[in-house]
């Protein structure tokens, strides 16, 4: 990948990929710090970017372990902050989305990677399986389970646009 | 959908869709701050790769002291700016320019090595061998169509620092020269005389050399022509 072929890409996916990781993590600051660094690493290995098959995927995944290793080292310092000190003014999801984003917070790791991968980013079994290095059997089981756990978040979400209806 | 949508994944699809479209938008960083960032990472990952160098070969140093050879002399302090030709010849250089690896390790003035980029004078028109001494910067050069560098005619070249030899006899440049192109730097020696630089390199080599500092250019052709300098 050329520097012209790497801005180029960098400009075209750089808010779509945070969407994805946003959707991934439920939490918008995150996402954006964690792809702002996946394309800076990836810009020193820009050579052998498009190589990697698909330099969408190399970044979403930087981008994911980097937000989850931050989240992990962060999590108590965060719970804390979210429950005592988030900030007025900082963005999160509106109230039509927080259940949605709470269910998906209290998700594992890796069921809500392959939610987000087969729901938003439209990504087939086969293809999660192989982003994620792990089973297609793996992948429909964190699927079947993650959907499962998320379904009354997403029914609640349908209950109260019948009731403002 | 693919066999493992259930009744509600429609429902989550549209959910997750709905949410990121309502997430504010991301602002990135311009691309060139990312080529600045990645420069900068790459410059301080070879600091490392210098300093494990050097560390690396304290250990063997020591180990043969230990170990019985014959005593050496303590190293001699890091570079510091020699103003005659004589101290030039007996100070540590501030710069080594190896012409055959197309590398120039610096050592900056925080004290810190590191290992920059170059293209230096292609066969025929060997960058000149040998210690020199910084002799002054120049922000700016304007170089001739037939220059050691090779630019073309009102083409100008930045962040410049002069070396002389001792005897006065010998001028070349280090310089950013526009014109030579980034994927030979650091792989192939490409101008008329003059050693190259990414302009960044250029830009920091630049701030941290003084004239008087030492520079000094190895590479398997020690006798190669003497290199003229740009014409300004």
């Amino acid at each position: 990948m050329t520097d012209e072929e790497f801005d180029a890409f960098y400009v075209s996916s750089f808010s779509l990929l945070v969407g994805q990781i946003y959707a991934m993590t439920g939490d918008y600051s995150e996402a954006q710090d964690a792809v702002q660094e996946a394309f800076l690493r990836a810009w020193g290995r820009r050579g052998q970017l498009s190589d990697s098959g698909s330099p969408h995927a190399w970044i979403r995944t930087v981008a994911w372990r980097l937000a989850v290793s931050r989240w992990r080292r962060a999590r108590r310092g965060l719970d804390l902050m979210l429950r005592n000190h988030l900030p007025e003014d900082a963005p999160g999801p509106g109230p039509e989305h927080t259940a949605l984003v709470a269910g998906l917070r209290r998700l594992p790791a890796a069921q809500r990677q392959a939610i987000v991968l087969f729901h938003l980013c439209d990504l087939t079994v086969a293809e999660v399986a192989r982003e994620t290095g792990v089973a297609e059997g793996t992948v429909k089981a964190r699927l079947s389970r993650g959907r499962a756990a998320l379904a009354e978040h997403v029914s609640d979400r349908d209950e109260r646009e019948l009731i403002r209806a | 959908m693919p066999d493992h949508a259930g009744p509600d994944t429609d429902d989550l699809s549209v959910a997750l869709r709905q949410l990121v479209a309502d997430a504010p938008s991301a602002v990135p960083l311009p691309p060139a701050e990312v080529h600045r960032t990645g420069l900068r990472r790459r410059r301080r990952r070879r600091t490392v790769l210098g300093s494990a160098a050097v560390l690396a070969a304290a250990v063997v140093i020591a180990g043969g002291l230990r170990s019985g050879a014959a005593p050496r002399p303590p190293a001699p302090p890091a570079a510091s700016p020699s103003p005659t030709g004589s101290q030039a010849e007996a100070a540590v250089p501030s710069a080594v320019i190896d012409a055959d690896s197309h590398r120039m390790t610096v050592t900056g003035k925080d004290g810190q090595v590191t290992v920059l980029d170059v293209t230096a004078g292609r066969p025929g028109s060997e960058t000149p061998r040998g210690r020199m001494t910084v002799q002054d910067k120049l922000p700016k050069v304007g170089m001739s169509d037939d220059g050691p560098s090779g630019g073309q005619d009102g083409a100008t070249a930045a962040w410049c620092v002069r070396l002389v030899r001792p005897d006065g006899t010998t001028t070349t440049y280090v310089c950013s020269m526009p014109w030579l192109s980034p994927s030979a730097i650091g792989k192939a020696n490409t101008t008329h005389g003059a050693v190259g630089l990414l302009a960044d390199d250029a830009r920091w080599f630049y701030d941290h050399v003084d004239p008087g500092d030492t520079v000094e250019v190895v590479g398997s052709s020690t006798d190669g022509p003497s290199g003229a300098p740009p014409s300004p």
